[in-house]
Protein backbone atom coordinates (compact mmCIF):
# COMPACT_ATOMS: atom_id res chain seq x y z
CA UNK A 1 0.00 0.00 0.00
CA UNK A 2 2.51 2.29 0.98
CA UNK A 3 4.74 1.66 -2.21
CA UNK A 4 1.98 3.27 -4.52
CA UNK A 5 2.41 6.57 -2.91
CA UNK A 6 4.75 8.82 -4.50
CA UNK A 7 6.28 12.19 -3.13
CA UNK A 8 5.30 15.76 -4.35
CA UNK A 9 6.99 16.57 -7.61
CA UNK A 10 8.80 20.16 -6.54
CA UNK A 11 6.81 23.04 -6.18
CA UNK A 12 3.55 21.70 -6.62
CA UNK A 13 2.11 21.60 -2.99
CA UNK A 14 1.88 25.44 -2.97
CA UNK A 15 -0.75 24.73 -6.12
CA UNK A 16 -2.64 21.75 -4.25
CA UNK A 17 -2.72 24.19 -1.21
CA UNK A 18 -3.94 26.72 -3.50
CA UNK A 19 -6.73 24.97 -4.61
CA UNK A 20 -7.20 23.19 -1.73
CA UNK A 21 -8.69 26.91 -0.49
CA UNK A 22 -9.99 27.70 -3.27
CA UNK A 23 -13.72 27.04 -2.56
CA UNK A 24 -13.65 28.31 1.49
CA UNK A 25 -11.26 29.05 4.02
CA UNK A 26 -9.74 25.99 5.33
CA UNK A 27 -7.73 25.14 8.83
CA UNK A 28 -4.23 23.29 8.26
CA UNK A 29 -5.96 20.03 9.38
CA UNK A 30 -8.78 19.99 6.77
CA UNK A 31 -5.97 21.22 3.80
CA UNK A 32 -4.42 18.15 4.67
CA UNK A 33 -7.47 16.00 5.05
CA UNK A 34 -8.51 17.23 2.12
CA UNK A 35 -5.81 16.26 -0.24
CA UNK A 36 -4.77 13.12 1.25
CA UNK A 37 -8.98 12.52 0.28
CA UNK A 38 -9.33 13.85 -2.96
CA UNK A 39 -5.89 12.54 -4.02
CA UNK A 40 -7.26 9.23 -2.82
CA UNK A 41 -4.23 9.31 -0.75
CA UNK A 42 -1.68 8.92 -3.36
CA UNK A 43 0.56 11.78 -2.24
CA UNK A 44 3.22 11.36 0.26
CA UNK A 45 3.23 14.33 1.91
CA UNK A 46 4.69 14.60 5.52
CA UNK A 47 1.56 16.55 7.77
CA UNK A 48 3.76 18.79 8.83
CA UNK A 49 5.59 20.17 5.71
CA UNK A 50 1.64 21.39 5.13
CA UNK A 51 2.74 24.16 7.29
CA UNK A 52 6.02 26.21 6.28
CA UNK A 53 4.29 26.04 3.03
CA UNK A 54 1.05 27.90 4.29
CA UNK A 55 3.41 30.45 6.26
CA UNK A 56 4.97 31.21 3.03
CA UNK A 57 2.30 31.75 0.77
CA UNK A 58 0.64 33.75 3.47
CA UNK A 59 3.95 36.05 2.97
CA UNK A 60 3.61 36.19 -0.60
CA UNK A 61 0.07 37.36 -0.02
CA UNK A 62 -1.44 34.43 -2.04
CA UNK A 63 -3.35 33.39 1.36
CA UNK A 64 -4.64 35.21 4.18
CA UNK A 65 -4.77 33.86 7.89
CA UNK A 66 -7.79 34.60 10.17
CA UNK A 67 -8.43 32.81 13.26
CA UNK A 68 -12.09 31.29 13.80
CA UNK A 69 -13.44 28.51 15.73
CA UNK A 70 -13.33 25.42 14.03
CA UNK A 71 -16.44 22.65 13.72
CA UNK A 72 -15.57 20.77 16.93
CA UNK A 73 -15.63 24.64 18.60
CA UNK A 74 -11.87 25.17 19.08
CA UNK A 75 -10.03 28.21 17.56
CA UNK A 76 -8.18 27.09 14.58
CA UNK A 77 -6.26 28.89 11.70
CA UNK A 78 -8.05 29.51 8.43
CA UNK A 79 -6.40 30.06 5.30
CA UNK A 80 -8.06 32.33 2.45
CA UNK A 81 -7.31 32.50 -1.06
CA UNK A 82 -6.45 36.11 -1.92
CA UNK A 83 -6.98 37.92 -5.38
CA UNK A 84 -3.81 37.38 -5.77
CA UNK A 85 -3.53 34.21 -4.60
CA UNK A 86 -6.29 33.41 -7.27
CA UNK A 87 -4.48 34.87 -10.08
CA UNK A 88 -1.53 32.31 -9.23
CA UNK A 89 -3.70 29.33 -8.85
CA UNK A 90 -5.09 30.68 -12.86
CA UNK A 91 -1.55 30.72 -13.38
CA UNK A 92 -0.22 27.43 -11.91
CA UNK A 93 -2.99 25.31 -13.05
CA UNK A 94 -2.36 25.97 -16.89
CA UNK A 95 1.38 25.68 -16.68
CA UNK A 96 1.03 22.40 -14.65
CA UNK A 97 -1.18 21.49 -17.66
CA UNK A 98 0.77 22.25 -20.05
CA UNK A 99 3.43 20.78 -18.41
CA UNK A 100 1.48 16.90 -17.79
CA UNK A 101 0.37 17.46 -21.43
CA UNK A 102 3.85 17.74 -22.80
CA UNK A 103 5.18 14.84 -20.34
CA UNK A 104 2.27 12.90 -21.35
CA UNK A 105 2.78 13.21 -25.19
CA UNK A 106 6.90 12.50 -24.65
CA UNK A 107 5.52 9.49 -23.10
CA UNK A 108 3.28 8.01 -25.14
CA UNK A 109 5.40 8.32 -28.55
CA UNK A 110 8.04 6.19 -27.59
CA UNK B 1 5.34 43.32 -1.71
CA UNK B 2 3.77 44.89 0.67
CA UNK B 3 2.56 41.70 1.97
CA UNK B 4 5.82 40.44 2.08
CA UNK B 5 6.87 43.53 4.14
CA UNK B 6 3.88 43.44 6.74
CA UNK B 7 4.65 39.81 7.47
CA UNK B 8 8.27 40.28 7.86
CA UNK B 9 7.39 43.35 10.13
CA UNK B 10 4.59 41.21 12.16
CA UNK B 11 6.82 38.05 12.53
CA UNK B 12 9.45 40.52 14.07
CA UNK B 13 7.84 43.26 15.90
CA UNK B 14 5.23 40.81 17.80
CA UNK B 15 7.72 38.23 18.00
CA UNK B 16 6.06 35.77 20.88
CA UNK B 17 2.46 36.47 19.57
CA UNK B 18 3.71 34.93 16.70
CA UNK B 19 5.49 31.87 18.06
CA UNK B 20 2.50 31.57 20.21
CA UNK B 21 0.06 31.13 17.60
CA UNK B 22 2.34 28.53 15.47
CA UNK B 23 2.21 26.69 18.56
CA UNK B 24 -1.63 27.21 18.74
CA UNK B 25 -1.74 26.08 15.15
CA UNK B 26 0.15 23.02 15.28
CA UNK B 27 -1.53 21.83 19.21
CA UNK B 28 -4.83 22.08 17.28
CA UNK B 29 -3.25 19.86 13.95
CA UNK B 30 -1.67 17.15 16.27
CA UNK B 31 -5.25 16.71 18.47
CA UNK B 32 -7.07 16.48 15.26
CA UNK B 33 -5.03 13.67 14.19
CA UNK B 34 -5.21 12.14 17.67
CA UNK B 35 -8.81 12.63 18.16
CA UNK B 36 -9.14 10.69 14.63
CA UNK B 37 -6.38 7.70 15.53
CA UNK B 38 -8.96 7.59 19.38
CA UNK B 39 -11.53 7.52 16.99
CA UNK B 40 -10.00 4.38 14.77
CA UNK B 41 -9.56 2.50 17.85
CA UNK B 42 -6.29 3.11 18.97
CA UNK B 43 -5.28 4.47 23.14
CA UNK B 44 -4.75 7.50 23.84
CA UNK B 45 -1.01 7.15 24.10
CA UNK B 46 -0.53 5.36 20.51
CA UNK B 47 -2.39 7.67 18.86
CA UNK B 48 -0.48 10.35 19.85
CA UNK B 49 2.79 8.46 19.35
CA UNK B 50 1.71 8.11 16.03
CA UNK B 51 0.02 11.57 15.23
CA UNK B 52 3.54 12.78 16.21
CA UNK B 53 5.20 9.93 13.66
CA UNK B 54 2.57 11.49 10.99
CA UNK B 55 3.00 14.90 11.59
CA UNK B 56 6.91 14.78 11.57
CA UNK B 57 9.23 16.77 13.94
CA UNK B 58 7.94 19.15 15.46
CA UNK B 59 10.99 21.58 16.42
CA UNK B 60 12.17 20.84 12.68
CA UNK B 61 8.93 22.20 11.14
CA UNK B 62 8.58 24.57 13.32
CA UNK B 63 12.06 25.78 12.39
CA UNK B 64 10.85 25.78 9.10
CA UNK B 65 8.37 27.65 9.67
CA UNK B 66 10.25 30.17 11.03
CA UNK B 67 12.10 30.24 7.78
CA UNK B 68 9.56 30.73 5.74
CA UNK B 69 8.46 34.02 8.04
CA UNK B 70 11.97 35.26 6.33
CA UNK B 71 13.29 37.35 9.32
CA UNK B 72 15.44 34.29 10.20
CA UNK B 73 18.76 36.64 10.40
CA UNK B 74 17.37 39.36 12.26
CA UNK B 75 16.01 36.81 14.80
CA UNK B 76 18.97 35.50 15.29
CA UNK B 77 20.67 38.25 15.29
CA UNK B 78 18.85 39.68 18.05
CA UNK B 79 19.24 36.44 19.61
CA UNK B 80 22.83 36.72 19.80
CA UNK B 81 22.63 40.27 20.81
CA UNK B 82 20.95 39.61 24.03
CA UNK B 83 23.27 36.53 24.79
CA UNK B 84 25.74 38.87 24.91
CA UNK B 85 23.73 41.83 27.14
CA UNK B 86 22.92 39.12 29.31
CA UNK B 87 26.28 37.91 29.79
CA UNK B 88 28.20 41.35 30.08
CA UNK B 89 25.55 42.59 32.66
CA UNK B 90 27.06 39.05 34.69
CA UNK B 91 30.49 40.38 34.13
CA UNK B 92 29.54 43.81 34.66
CA UNK B 93 32.99 45.40 35.71
CA UNK B 94 35.10 44.53 33.06
CA UNK B 95 32.41 45.13 30.01
CA UNK B 96 31.82 48.72 31.29
CA UNK B 97 35.86 49.16 30.93
CA UNK B 98 35.55 47.74 27.31
CA UNK B 99 32.69 49.70 26.39
CA UNK B 100 34.40 53.07 28.37
CA UNK B 101 38.03 52.75 27.18
CA UNK B 102 36.69 52.19 23.11
CA UNK B 103 34.46 54.88 23.83
CA UNK B 104 37.11 57.23 25.09
CA UNK B 105 39.71 55.95 22.45
CA UNK B 106 37.54 56.90 19.50
CA UNK B 107 36.59 60.00 20.94
CA UNK B 108 38.95 61.48 21.98
CA UNK B 109 41.25 60.36 18.53
CA UNK B 110 38.36 62.54 16.26
CA UNK B 111 38.10 65.62 18.68
CA UNK B 112 42.00 65.99 18.44
CA UNK B 113 42.32 65.04 14.81
CA UNK B 114 39.42 67.60 13.92
CA UNK B 115 41.34 70.30 15.89
CA UNK B 116 44.69 69.09 13.75
CA UNK B 117 42.78 68.80 10.39
CA UNK B 118 41.39 72.54 10.80
CA UNK B 119 45.01 74.09 12.10
CA UNK B 120 47.12 72.23 10.10
CA UNK B 121 45.95 69.84 7.34
CA UNK B 122 43.87 71.83 5.40
CA UNK B 123 45.93 74.49 3.29
CA UNK B 124 44.45 77.79 2.42
CA UNK B 125 42.68 77.23 -1.00
CA UNK B 126 45.24 79.23 -2.53
CA UNK B 127 48.35 78.48 -4.54
CA UNK B 128 51.44 78.29 -2.16
CA UNK B 129 49.50 79.30 0.71
CA UNK B 130 52.99 79.72 2.41
CA UNK B 131 53.76 82.78 0.77
CA UNK B 132 50.64 84.57 2.36
CA UNK B 133 51.75 86.63 5.24
CA UNK B 134 48.92 89.12 6.86
CA UNK B 135 50.60 91.93 7.67
CA UNK B 136 49.89 93.70 11.28
CA UNK B 137 50.83 96.99 12.64
CA UNK B 138 52.93 97.68 15.40
CA UNK B 139 51.01 99.28 17.77
CA UNK B 140 53.04 102.32 19.63
CA UNK B 141 54.05 101.35 22.96
CA UNK B 142 52.51 98.60 23.91
CA UNK B 143 53.57 94.90 22.31
CA UNK B 144 52.24 94.42 18.94
CA UNK B 145 48.41 93.20 18.48
CA UNK B 146 46.70 92.23 15.23
CA UNK B 147 45.18 95.35 13.92
CA UNK B 148 44.26 97.13 11.23
CA UNK B 149 45.98 99.38 9.34
CA UNK B 150 45.69 102.64 7.76
CA UNK B 151 45.70 103.44 3.70
CA UNK B 152 48.95 104.90 3.80
CA UNK B 153 50.26 102.46 5.94
CA UNK B 154 49.69 99.94 3.61
CA UNK B 155 50.91 101.85 0.86
CA UNK B 156 54.50 102.19 2.65
CA UNK B 157 54.16 98.60 3.83
CA UNK B 158 53.29 97.49 0.22
CA UNK B 159 57.04 98.74 -1.04
CA UNK B 160 58.93 96.20 0.60
CA UNK B 161 61.09 94.00 -1.53
CA UNK B 162 59.72 91.51 1.09
CA UNK B 163 56.73 91.04 -0.72
CA UNK B 164 55.77 90.03 -4.37
CA UNK B 165 52.49 91.85 -3.92
CA UNK B 166 49.84 92.36 -1.43
CA UNK B 167 46.60 93.83 -1.01
CA UNK B 168 44.34 96.28 1.14
CA UNK B 169 40.81 95.05 1.35
CA UNK B 170 37.89 96.71 4.14
CA UNK B 171 34.56 95.63 3.80
CA UNK B 172 31.70 97.19 4.96
CA UNK B 173 27.31 96.58 4.31
CA UNK B 174 25.69 98.06 1.64
CA UNK B 175 22.44 97.92 -0.30
CA UNK B 176 23.25 96.68 -3.65
CA UNK B 177 20.45 97.48 -6.56
CA UNK B 178 19.90 96.78 -10.42
CA UNK B 179 17.39 96.45 -13.04
CA UNK B 180 15.29 93.89 -12.16
CA UNK B 181 16.67 92.92 -9.23
CA UNK B 182 15.74 93.45 -5.97
CA UNK B 183 17.60 95.96 -3.33
CA UNK B 184 19.79 94.02 -0.99
CA UNK B 185 22.57 94.39 1.74
CA UNK B 186 25.81 92.67 0.31
CA UNK B 187 29.02 92.63 2.02
CA UNK B 188 31.32 95.20 -0.37
CA UNK B 189 34.99 94.65 -0.12
CA UNK B 190 36.78 97.88 -1.14
CA UNK B 191 40.51 97.13 -2.22
CA UNK B 192 43.78 98.76 -2.75
CA UNK B 193 47.00 96.64 -4.70
CA UNK B 194 46.79 93.40 -6.33
CA UNK B 195 43.39 90.85 -4.25
CA UNK B 196 44.00 88.93 -7.32
CA UNK B 197 48.23 88.46 -7.74
CA UNK B 198 48.30 88.45 -4.28
CA UNK B 199 46.17 85.37 -3.71
CA UNK B 200 46.82 84.07 -7.19
CA UNK B 201 42.94 83.82 -8.30
CA UNK B 202 41.40 84.69 -11.09
CA UNK B 203 37.62 84.87 -11.97
CA UNK B 204 36.20 82.16 -13.61
CA UNK B 205 34.02 84.46 -15.75
CA UNK B 206 35.08 87.97 -17.09
CA UNK B 207 38.32 89.39 -15.79
CA UNK B 208 40.11 91.13 -12.06
CA UNK B 209 40.01 94.34 -11.76
CA UNK B 210 42.57 96.09 -13.41
CA UNK B 211 45.83 98.03 -11.49
CA UNK B 212 44.28 101.31 -13.62
CA UNK B 213 41.17 100.57 -12.11
CA UNK B 214 42.14 100.59 -8.16
CA UNK B 215 44.44 103.53 -9.37
CA UNK B 216 41.81 105.37 -10.40
CA UNK B 217 39.38 104.22 -7.84
CA UNK B 218 37.22 103.51 -11.17
CA UNK B 219 33.86 101.82 -10.90
CA UNK B 220 34.41 98.05 -11.67
CA UNK B 221 33.39 95.64 -9.63
CA UNK B 222 33.55 91.72 -9.41
CA UNK B 223 31.17 89.75 -7.41
CA UNK B 224 31.41 86.32 -5.60
CA UNK B 225 30.23 82.82 -7.07
CA UNK B 226 27.19 82.89 -4.39
CA UNK B 227 26.18 86.83 -5.51
CA UNK B 228 26.38 85.47 -8.88
CA UNK B 229 24.25 82.59 -8.58
CA UNK B 230 21.43 84.03 -6.29
CA UNK B 231 20.90 87.44 -7.23
CA UNK B 232 22.32 87.16 -11.00
CA UNK B 233 20.81 83.34 -11.46
CA UNK B 234 24.10 82.53 -12.91
CA UNK B 235 23.20 84.63 -16.01
CA UNK B 236 26.44 84.62 -18.01
CA UNK B 237 25.73 88.10 -19.42
CA UNK B 238 26.00 89.79 -15.97
CA UNK B 239 29.50 90.99 -16.85
CA UNK B 240 28.85 94.32 -18.22
CA UNK B 241 26.02 94.40 -16.51
CA UNK B 242 25.75 98.01 -14.29
CA UNK B 243 24.65 97.82 -10.50
CA UNK B 244 24.03 100.62 -7.90
CA UNK B 245 26.51 100.48 -4.57
CA UNK B 246 24.58 103.12 -2.85
CA UNK B 247 23.65 105.37 -5.34
CA UNK B 248 26.92 105.08 -7.28
CA UNK B 249 27.02 102.77 -10.75
CA UNK B 250 29.10 100.12 -10.97
CA UNK B 251 30.26 97.54 -13.76
CA UNK B 252 30.51 93.82 -13.53
CA UNK B 253 33.20 92.64 -14.74
CA UNK B 254 34.22 89.56 -13.00
CA UNK B 255 32.77 86.86 -10.94
CA UNK B 256 35.21 85.10 -8.43
CA UNK B 257 35.53 81.37 -8.01
CA UNK B 258 33.56 79.97 -5.61
CA UNK B 259 34.69 79.73 -2.03
CA UNK B 260 38.22 81.53 -3.16
CA UNK B 261 37.28 85.01 -2.59
CA UNK B 262 38.80 86.93 0.19
CA UNK B 263 37.63 88.07 2.67
CA UNK B 264 35.31 84.81 2.46
CA UNK B 265 31.91 86.75 3.47
CA UNK B 266 32.56 89.21 0.72
CA UNK B 267 29.83 89.52 -1.93
CA UNK B 268 31.25 92.19 -4.36
CA UNK B 269 35.26 93.80 -4.26
CA UNK B 270 35.50 96.88 -5.38
CA UNK B 271 38.21 99.56 -5.88
CA UNK B 272 38.60 102.32 -3.35
CA UNK B 273 37.36 105.50 -4.45
CA UNK B 274 39.88 108.54 -4.10
CA UNK B 275 38.39 110.05 -1.00
CA UNK B 276 38.65 106.77 0.52
CA UNK B 277 42.47 106.59 -0.08
CA UNK B 278 42.73 110.34 1.71
CA UNK B 279 40.78 109.19 4.53
CA UNK B 280 43.02 108.07 7.98
CA UNK B 281 40.66 105.56 8.90
CA UNK B 282 42.57 102.28 10.47
CA UNK B 283 40.21 99.71 8.74
CA UNK B 284 42.22 97.68 6.08
CA UNK B 285 43.51 94.40 6.25
CA UNK B 286 46.81 93.52 4.51
CA UNK B 287 47.25 90.41 2.78
CA UNK B 288 51.19 90.12 1.24
CA UNK B 289 52.57 87.44 -1.17
CA UNK B 290 55.97 86.89 -0.09
CA UNK B 291 58.35 87.67 -3.05
CA UNK B 292 60.96 84.78 -3.62
CA UNK B 293 63.20 83.83 -0.41
CA UNK B 294 61.49 86.13 1.42
CA UNK B 295 60.69 84.77 5.02
CA UNK B 296 58.24 85.72 7.93
CA UNK B 297 61.01 86.84 9.60
CA UNK B 298 62.72 89.12 7.29
CA UNK B 299 59.68 90.80 6.43
CA UNK B 300 58.59 91.42 10.07
CA UNK B 301 61.62 93.39 10.59
CA UNK B 302 61.70 95.34 7.76
CA UNK B 303 58.13 96.41 8.58
CA UNK B 304 59.38 97.30 12.08
CA UNK B 305 62.34 99.65 10.35
CA UNK B 306 60.26 101.20 8.19
CA UNK B 307 56.44 101.75 9.35
CA UNK B 308 57.01 103.08 12.72
CA UNK B 309 58.23 106.00 11.19
CA UNK B 310 54.63 107.87 10.38
CA UNK B 311 53.38 106.68 13.39
CA UNK B 312 55.79 109.65 15.06
CA UNK B 313 58.79 107.64 16.07
CA UNK B 314 61.75 106.21 14.82
CA UNK B 315 62.46 102.60 15.28
CA UNK B 316 66.44 101.22 15.49
CA UNK B 317 67.20 97.58 15.46
CA UNK B 318 70.00 96.54 17.80
CA UNK B 319 71.31 93.19 17.34
CA UNK B 320 71.86 92.07 21.15
CA UNK B 321 74.25 89.18 22.48
CA UNK B 322 72.81 87.50 25.31
CA UNK B 323 69.37 88.22 26.58
CA UNK B 324 67.51 91.67 25.34
CA UNK B 325 66.00 93.14 28.78
CA UNK B 326 69.66 92.72 30.55
CA UNK B 327 70.80 95.36 28.11
CA UNK B 328 67.83 98.10 28.41
CA UNK B 329 69.08 99.98 31.09
CA UNK B 330 72.32 99.75 29.57
CA UNK B 331 70.93 101.02 26.01
CA UNK B 332 68.64 103.63 27.31
CA UNK B 333 72.45 105.34 29.62
CA UNK B 334 73.74 105.12 25.82
CA UNK B 335 70.98 106.57 23.87
CA UNK B 336 70.33 109.02 26.56
CA UNK B 337 73.84 110.54 26.30
CA UNK B 338 74.41 110.26 22.22
CA UNK B 339 71.15 111.83 21.63
CA UNK B 340 69.55 113.62 24.72
CA UNK B 341 66.23 115.01 23.14
CA UNK B 342 65.42 111.38 21.16
CA UNK B 343 62.42 110.26 23.31
CA UNK B 344 62.67 106.80 23.90
CA UNK B 345 59.48 105.28 24.12
CA UNK B 346 59.32 101.08 24.33
CA UNK B 347 62.22 98.48 23.98
CA UNK B 348 60.54 95.54 22.37
CA UNK B 349 62.04 91.80 21.46
CA UNK B 350 61.88 90.91 17.68
CA UNK B 351 60.93 87.44 18.73
CA UNK B 352 58.36 88.91 21.15
CA UNK B 353 57.10 90.38 18.04
CA UNK B 354 57.19 87.50 16.09
CA UNK B 355 55.54 85.14 18.82
CA UNK B 356 52.69 87.69 18.95
CA UNK B 357 50.09 85.92 16.54
CA UNK B 358 47.62 84.09 17.74
CA UNK B 359 47.00 80.76 15.92
CA UNK B 360 48.33 77.64 17.68
CA UNK B 361 51.88 76.72 16.64
CA UNK B 362 52.33 73.71 14.28
CA UNK B 363 54.61 72.16 16.85
CA UNK B 364 51.62 72.35 19.59
CA UNK B 365 49.26 70.70 17.01
CA UNK B 366 51.89 67.85 16.42
CA UNK B 367 52.16 67.38 20.46
CA UNK B 368 47.90 66.94 20.56
CA UNK B 369 48.27 64.50 17.73
CA UNK B 370 50.74 62.60 18.86
CA UNK B 371 48.45 62.30 22.68
CA UNK B 372 45.70 61.48 20.73
CA UNK B 373 47.70 58.68 18.57
CA UNK B 374 48.86 57.75 22.14
CA UNK B 375 45.09 57.77 23.32
CA UNK B 376 44.49 55.18 20.74
CA UNK B 377 47.17 52.95 20.66
CA UNK B 378 46.28 53.15 24.38
CA UNK B 379 42.75 52.22 23.86
CA UNK B 380 43.78 49.15 22.20
CA UNK B 381 45.98 47.63 24.09
CA UNK B 382 42.93 47.95 26.86
CA UNK B 383 40.56 46.59 24.42
CA UNK B 384 42.61 43.96 23.71
CA UNK B 385 44.01 43.12 27.05
CA UNK B 386 39.89 43.28 28.40
CA UNK B 387 38.59 40.99 25.41
CA UNK B 388 41.07 38.63 25.28
CA UNK B 389 40.66 38.33 29.51
CA UNK B 390 37.01 37.96 29.34
CA UNK B 391 37.32 34.78 27.09
CA UNK B 392 39.99 33.40 29.63
CA UNK B 393 37.98 34.35 31.91
CA UNK B 394 34.87 31.99 30.60
CA UNK B 395 37.81 29.03 29.75
CA UNK B 396 35.41 26.39 32.02
CA UNK B 397 32.43 27.22 30.62
CA UNK B 398 33.83 27.14 26.82
CA UNK B 399 35.53 23.86 28.09
CA UNK B 400 31.51 22.75 29.12
CA UNK B 401 30.30 23.32 26.22
CA UNK B 402 32.30 21.36 24.06
CA UNK B 403 31.98 18.49 26.59
CA UNK B 404 28.46 18.51 26.49
CA UNK B 405 28.53 18.24 22.15
CA UNK B 406 28.63 21.84 21.15
CA UNK B 407 30.98 22.12 18.42
CA UNK B 408 34.05 24.07 18.19
CA UNK B 409 32.64 26.86 15.59
CA UNK B 410 29.44 27.33 17.94
CA UNK B 411 31.58 27.29 20.85
CA UNK B 412 33.79 29.78 19.43
CA UNK B 413 30.88 32.57 18.58
CA UNK B 414 29.19 31.92 21.90
CA UNK B 415 32.38 32.32 23.84
CA UNK B 416 33.33 35.69 21.77
CA UNK B 417 29.88 37.04 21.68
CA UNK B 418 30.11 38.96 25.06
CA UNK B 419 33.56 41.07 23.66
CA UNK B 420 31.63 41.58 20.58
CA UNK B 421 28.52 42.89 21.72
CA UNK B 422 30.71 45.17 24.09
CA UNK B 423 33.43 46.67 21.74
CA UNK B 424 30.47 47.51 19.41
CA UNK B 425 28.43 49.63 22.05
CA UNK B 426 31.67 51.17 23.09
CA UNK B 427 32.00 51.81 18.85
CA UNK B 428 28.33 53.27 18.69
CA UNK B 429 28.80 55.50 22.13
CA UNK B 430 32.79 56.97 20.62
CA UNK B 431 31.28 58.07 17.72
CA UNK B 432 28.53 59.81 18.46
CA UNK B 433 30.65 61.30 21.44
CA UNK B 434 32.97 62.35 18.50
CA UNK B 435 30.08 63.91 16.65
CA UNK B 436 29.38 66.04 19.81
CA UNK B 437 32.97 67.08 20.40
CA UNK B 438 33.07 67.68 16.63
CA UNK B 439 30.07 70.26 16.73
CA UNK B 440 31.37 71.78 19.86
CA UNK B 441 34.68 72.36 18.96
CA UNK B 442 32.98 73.63 15.81
CA UNK B 443 31.22 76.12 17.38
CA UNK B 444 34.10 77.12 19.38
CA UNK B 445 36.63 78.08 16.21
CA UNK B 446 34.93 79.60 13.16
CA UNK B 447 35.70 77.64 10.48
CA UNK B 448 36.19 74.14 11.42
CA UNK B 449 34.29 71.84 9.44
CA UNK B 450 33.03 68.38 10.71
CA UNK B 451 36.28 66.21 10.33
CA UNK B 452 36.94 63.98 7.28
CA UNK B 453 35.43 60.56 7.79
CA UNK B 454 38.39 59.29 7.49
CA UNK B 455 39.47 60.04 11.06
CA UNK B 456 35.85 59.34 12.41
CA UNK B 457 36.10 55.59 10.72
CA UNK B 458 40.09 54.70 10.75
CA UNK B 459 39.68 54.71 14.94
CA UNK B 460 36.66 52.95 15.56
CA UNK B 461 37.89 50.24 13.00
CA UNK B 462 41.22 49.73 14.47
CA UNK B 463 39.17 49.36 17.91
CA UNK B 464 37.23 46.65 16.12
CA UNK B 465 40.01 45.39 14.82
CA UNK B 466 41.77 44.83 17.95
CA UNK B 467 38.82 43.61 19.87
CA UNK B 468 38.02 41.15 17.45
CA UNK B 469 41.50 40.11 17.64
CA UNK B 470 42.16 39.93 21.11
CA UNK B 471 38.68 37.66 21.77
CA UNK B 472 39.60 35.60 19.06
CA UNK B 473 43.39 34.76 19.71
CA UNK B 474 42.33 34.06 23.26
CA UNK B 475 39.06 32.30 21.94
CA UNK B 476 41.51 29.74 19.34
CA UNK B 477 44.15 29.10 22.13
CA UNK B 478 41.11 28.09 24.76
CA UNK B 479 39.55 26.05 22.12
CA UNK B 480 42.38 24.20 21.32
CA UNK B 481 43.05 22.99 25.06
CA UNK B 482 41.47 19.54 26.07
CA UNK B 483 38.08 20.34 27.81
CA UNK B 484 38.96 17.11 29.77
CA UNK B 485 41.80 18.65 30.60
CA UNK B 486 40.62 21.81 31.50
CA UNK B 487 37.67 20.71 33.67
CA UNK B 488 39.78 18.40 35.23
CA UNK B 489 42.49 21.08 36.40
CA UNK B 490 39.62 23.07 38.31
Amino acid sequence: MATDRVDLPQGTLDLLILKAVALEPRHGWAIAERLHQISSATFLIRQGSLYPALHRLERRGWIRAEWGTSDNNRRAKYYALTRKGRAQLDKETAAWRRLSTAITQVLESA
Amino acid sequence: MFADLKARLRALIRHSTVERELDAELQFHLERQIEQFMNAGLDREEARRRARVVFGGLDQIKEECRDARGTRFVEELWRDVHYGVRMMRRRALSSVAAIATVAVGIGVNAAVFSLVDWVLLRPLPYPSPDELVKVHPLARGAAPTPGNLTHAEFERASMSASFASSVAVTTSSRVLSAPGIEPAHIVVGRISGDLFRTFGVSPVLGRAITAAEIAGGLSAAVISDDLWRQRFLADPNAMTRVVTLDGRPHTIVGVMPAKRGYPSDVDLWRPITGDEREDNDREYVMIARLAGGATVQRANVEYVSTEQTPLGGGVLLIRTRGSVQTIVPQLRERLRSAAPALPLDRIHDVSQLLAADGTPTRFNMTLASAFALLAVILAAIGVYALTAGEVIARWRELAVRLALGATRHEAFWTIIGPSVTAVSIGVVIGIAASFVTARWIQSLLHGVGPADPVTFIAAPILLVIVGLTGATAAALKVLKADPATTLRAE
